[in-house]
């Protein structure tokens, strides 16, 4: 039983190819094709604040706003003088913002044009597009599991958003949500509803939207995807609107900002460098009851505030730079401190919505839920297990193979209850996401909750060993949603779960599943 | 694979064989014996991990039980008749099996429900796991020890053939082909 010299070789070439190569990615990853230099990135503030672009509806009738989105391959100049591949909806990253009006309903023809594998991780991006904050039904909600593949197309119908927010549709695909979220497909959605309007606060070119994110860069400027060990993926680069640390001109008067966390995994902690305060007038939910001033604004992934910054106090010629002071569990760089900056140029050209009213909404129901109301108590444990992120010892893969029977609780339609939740992974922060319903943060580590989050929520910030109680009532409609993370690197790694609203509710998967071909207009 | 060979059968030792004989026996019944351990070694790997596929697409859970009994059977029969004809098959087997390893972890297998797309399984090509590693190792060694039993001639045909395999997947590789 001996080998030849010769015939060794031969083998080993056989051999080594057939160890070597399956495992690559995990030897390239820790190699790495290496970041960009630091001296190739802009420095902060030089690069010009850019609004988003706002989608046109493809039609229009008596009920209903058609729009037509597909996801497809593009290239974006996002760090001065590289070209970076993306994947956009209509080739835009971020993708383009949709203005809905509180009470329309809405179809978006999502189609799927991307290629048949990420550029660099191999996998088949299907995908599933959830309209984070906004109650739809459960077929056009963004299972993770009910997948749109490359060729394919589904419709979306929204029209149960019961008041105005700033809410963003993002992808939501299972085990690919932060590859492909990271890759671009990501935008805002915003509800406008008369009381909203009706209020003396920023409107028009003073209510902007911003999207903040983090990435890191490869030195040919492409996206460089590194979730350290699925535990996060930080970036060294701060985006607003896609554009790094931008800067923007500004008036001397009020704006309205609406703050959207779109990292995958970063926390941020907002400041003004003036040390005046951001004023918080609306959640992820809508308006608060009342404005909330705060110098400090904790923001984790998926949450959403808006903020009014008052710059007639500035001189013309100041700089007002929006700080990140970060928080415990981040992985801070030089520059991740820094956000975008406000150059005052100008006096107000209009004054009209200059004010921050005492009173918002407040009527809105969530906020008035009473812990008497409560028919049930659940607790929720955010955990690590077995080399994957936990939720109560269950992960999504669990779930998959029950055939999605398995849930983590069954409240009844229109059922109000309070749910415990606990983060018991020293070492990470975790922002949870109730898909479906508001809720009301009833209590953070049995102390009232922050001066921020007094409003209605869909996303809340868990960190190290805290608990935190929330009350929400479970509708408008019945079926299986999800829970998860927000940290989408640990969502990829398992910690996602569903609970079931009664019995009976349209099947997410299987209801409405995408279809082959092209589109047709709306 | 018709011609029966040299080897003697282990299971029934050359009882009074002239001394050359007994001497290349007792180095093709190693090779006969390390073949067949690590042909079971993989097959109960793939039994071991079967659960888990099933749990995703039954058919994946299928496939892996069949190979699993199909590579302790292969075991048996090599243990009990010994010759070029198991020693092919296998060669052969363990190949296919290694090359539907690869192409799963590389480029990825396009079939299954779109719906289960989970780890281990499904249409991407994700980093090969432990299990996967320590299956293919056994395989491996599985075809280096039966290819030295193996008539000179057609010896030489398969180590070309793996050679060449090799040389091809390494220049695939290079050349940016496996996605
Ligand atoms: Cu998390």
């Amino acid at each position: 039983m001996t080998l030849t010299r010769r015939e060794m070789l031969k083998l080993g070439l056989a051999g080594s190819a057939a160890i070597a190569l399956p495992v690559r990615r995990m030897v390239r990853a820790d190699d790495g094709p290496g970041r960009i230099s630091e001296s190739r990135l802009p420095e902060p503030f030089t690069v010009p604040f850019a609004a988003l672009q706002v989608l046109a509806p493809s039609r229009v009738d008596a009920t209903t706003d058609y729009y037509s989105i597909t996801q497809r391959p593009a290239t974006a100049q996002i760090i001065p003088g590289f070209d970076t591949p993306v994947w956009g909806y209509n080739g835009l990253v971020p993708g383009p913002t949709i203005e809905a009006q509180q009470g329309r309903r809405v179809v978006v023809r999502m189609a799927n044009a991307l290629p048949a594998t990420h550029p660099t991780l191999g996998y088949l991006p299907s995908t599933s597009t959830h309209l984070h904050g906004a109650p739809s039904r459960p077929q056009y909600d963004g299972y993770a599991n009910d997948l749109t593949l490359p060729g394919q197309w589904k419709d979306y119908v929204y029209n149960d958003v019961p008041n105005g927010r700033t809410i963003w549709y993002h992808d939501h695909a299972v085990h690919h949500t932060a590859p492909n979220v990271y890759m671009g497909l990501a935008g805002m959605y915003l509800v406008r509803d008369p009381l909203e309007q009706g209020l003396a606060i920023p409107q028009g070119r003073y209510d902007v939207p911003l999207m903040i994110q983090d990435a890191l860069f490869a030195s040919d400027g492409s996206l460089l995807f590194d979730d350290d060990d699925e535990s996060g993926l930080m970036g060294d680069v701060i985006l607003v609107n896609g554009r790094p640390w931008p800067v923007m001109r500004v008036e001397r008067r009020k704006y309205r900002f609406r703050i959207l966390i779109a990292s995958l995994s970063r926390s941020y902690r907002l400041a003004l460098d003036t040390g005046d305060p951001l004023t918080v007038i609306a959640t992820d939910g809508g308006l608060m009851a009342a404005p909330q001033p705060v110098t400090r604004l904790p923001a984790s992934t998926a949450e959403r505030y808006e903020v009014i910054i008052d710059f007639a106090k500035y001189p013309i010629g100041r700089r007002v730079v929006l700080r990140n002071l970060s928080n415990k569990n981040n992985v801070d760089y030089p520059d991740t401190d820094k956000v975008m900056a406000f150059d005052v140029v100008d006096e107000p050209s209009s004054t009209e919505g200059n004010s921050i009213p005492s009173v918002l909404d407040p009527n809105n129901p969530v906020m008035a839920l009473d812990p008497a109301l409560a028919v049930a108590r659940r607790s929720m444990k955010l955990d690590r297990g077995g080399g994957q992120w936990t939720i109560s010892d269950v992960i999504w893969d669990d779930i998959v193979a029950s055939r999605f029977r398995k849930v983590f609780a069954n409240p009844q339609l229109n059922d109000v209850e309070i749910w415990t939740l606990q983060n018991s992974s020293g070492g990470w922060f975790h922002p949870l996401h109730l898909h479906l319903v508001d809720f009301k943060i009833l209590d953070r580590n049995g102390k009232p909750p922050r001066a921020h989050e007094r409003g209605p929520k869909d996303t809340v910030y868990l960190g190290e060993n805290e608990t935190i109680r929330v009350i929400a009532r479970f509708g408008p409609h019945r079926g299986r949603y999800l829970v998860h993370c927000h940290n989408v690197v640990h969502e990829d790694h398992d910690m996602m779960t569903q609970y079931e609203v009664g019995t009976g509710g349209d099947d997410p998967i299987t209801s409405a599943p995408a279809v082959w071909g092209t589109p047709p207009a709306p | 694979m018709s011609i029966e060979t040299e080897i003697q059968p282990v299971g029934s030792p050359a009882v009074g064989a002239p001394p050359a004989v007994a001497a290349k026996c007792s180095a093709s019944r190693r090779a006969v014996a390390l073949g067949a351990f690590t042909s079971a070694y993989a097959g109960l790997v793939h039994l071991v991990v079967a659960p888990e596929h099933l749990g995703h697409w039954w058919v994946f859970g299928v496939f892996m039980i069949a190979v699993g009994v199909g590579q302790i059977g292969l075991a048996g029969w090599v243990l009990r008749r010994p010759g070029t004809s198991s020693a092919m098959v296998g060669i052969l087997g363990s190949l296919a099996i290694v090359a539907v390893y690869f192409v799963a972890h590389t480029r990825g297998i396009d079939i299954g429900p779109a719906g289960d797309d989970g780890h281990g399984g499904g249409h991407d090509a994700e980093t090969a796991g432990p299990a996967a590693i320590a299956a293919t190792v056994g395989e491996l060694v599985t075809i280096g020890a039966f290819i030295t039993l193996l008539p000179l001639m057609l010896r030489r045909r398969v180590v070309n053939l793996l050679g060449a395999l090799g040389l091809g997947a390494w220049a695939l590789w290079l050349l940016g082909g496996l996605g």
